[in-house]
């Protein structure tokens, strides 16, 4: 008799546990699963959008090659031209200082290029400059 | 925990999208990488056409002031050459 008073009660308490426990665990696979369907949701998204991105990098790589090609292509023929050209232009401002005034002012600003003939007291104070910032968009 | 159809569904779902997600996440790398390479090209060719016109622009506005730069203009056919213009000594 007296084992059974005591595990009424306490059958009683798991069962409102356990219901508890299996409301726990609707509630958590809900939310699982709505977790689940955001996480998809975002990964298409993401995917939609990248995909997107590369096909328009893919049509602007279609007409940048061609490009960038013939800019190497003339590039190469050009350089040898220019660096005899400012070579030449050097060996000149070494005779003609107010030459050299106005060579300096390109000289200084070529990456790579020697150091101008003139000093640079001869430079003017209002240099415009020579090299634009790259902020050009390329010709589509 | 028991799987239901939904369940399975959303998960295949998910992991074509990741897989979907990780090669588009992979070529966009690359065709952005590449697309800038071409362009800085691009604008550094630009920017020494525009330093080269410049410095042509007023290499003939010396040569304006001071004939004597002018044989250099002409040798790089920046400046026709003058009618009465000697040949070069031989």
């Amino acid at each position: 008799m007296s084992e059974q008073n005591i595990s009424a009660p306490s059958k009683t308490a798991d069962t409102s546990e356990l219901s508890e426990l299996k409301q726990q665990f609707a509630e958590l696979e809900r939310q699982t699963h709505s977790l689940r369907v955001a996480l998809v949701v975002v990964a298409v998204c993401l995917a939609g959008f990248l995909a997107l991105e590369v096909r328009r990098n893919g049509q602007a790589l279609t007409l940048l090659r061609p490009q960038a090609t013939q800019v190497a292509e003339a590039s190469k023929a050009q350089d040898p031209i220019a660096n005899k050209f400012l070579a030449q232009l050097m060996d000149y401002a070494k005779g003609h200082p107010d030459f050299g005034a106005v060579l300096g002012k390109y000289v200084q600003r070529q990456p790579g290029a020697p150091a101008p003939t003139t000093a640079p007291a001869a430079t003017p104070a209002s240099v415009k400059p020579a090299v634009a910032t790259p902020t050009a968009a390329p010709k589509k | 925990m028991k799987k239901n159809g939904t369940t399975t569904i959303l998960n295949w779902a998910l992991a074509i999208a990741v897989i979907a997600l990780a090669v588009c996440s992979i070529q966009y790398f690359f065709k952005t990488r590449e697309v800038r390479n071409l362009q800085s090209k691009i604008v550094e060719y630009q920017n020494k056409q525009q330093f080269l016109n410049s410095l042509i622009a007023d290499c003939m506005e010396y040569s304006k002031r001071n004939p004597s730069i002018d044989p250099i203009l002409e040798v790089n056919n920046l400046k026709p050459k003058a009618a009465g213009t000697k040949p070069a000594a031989k």
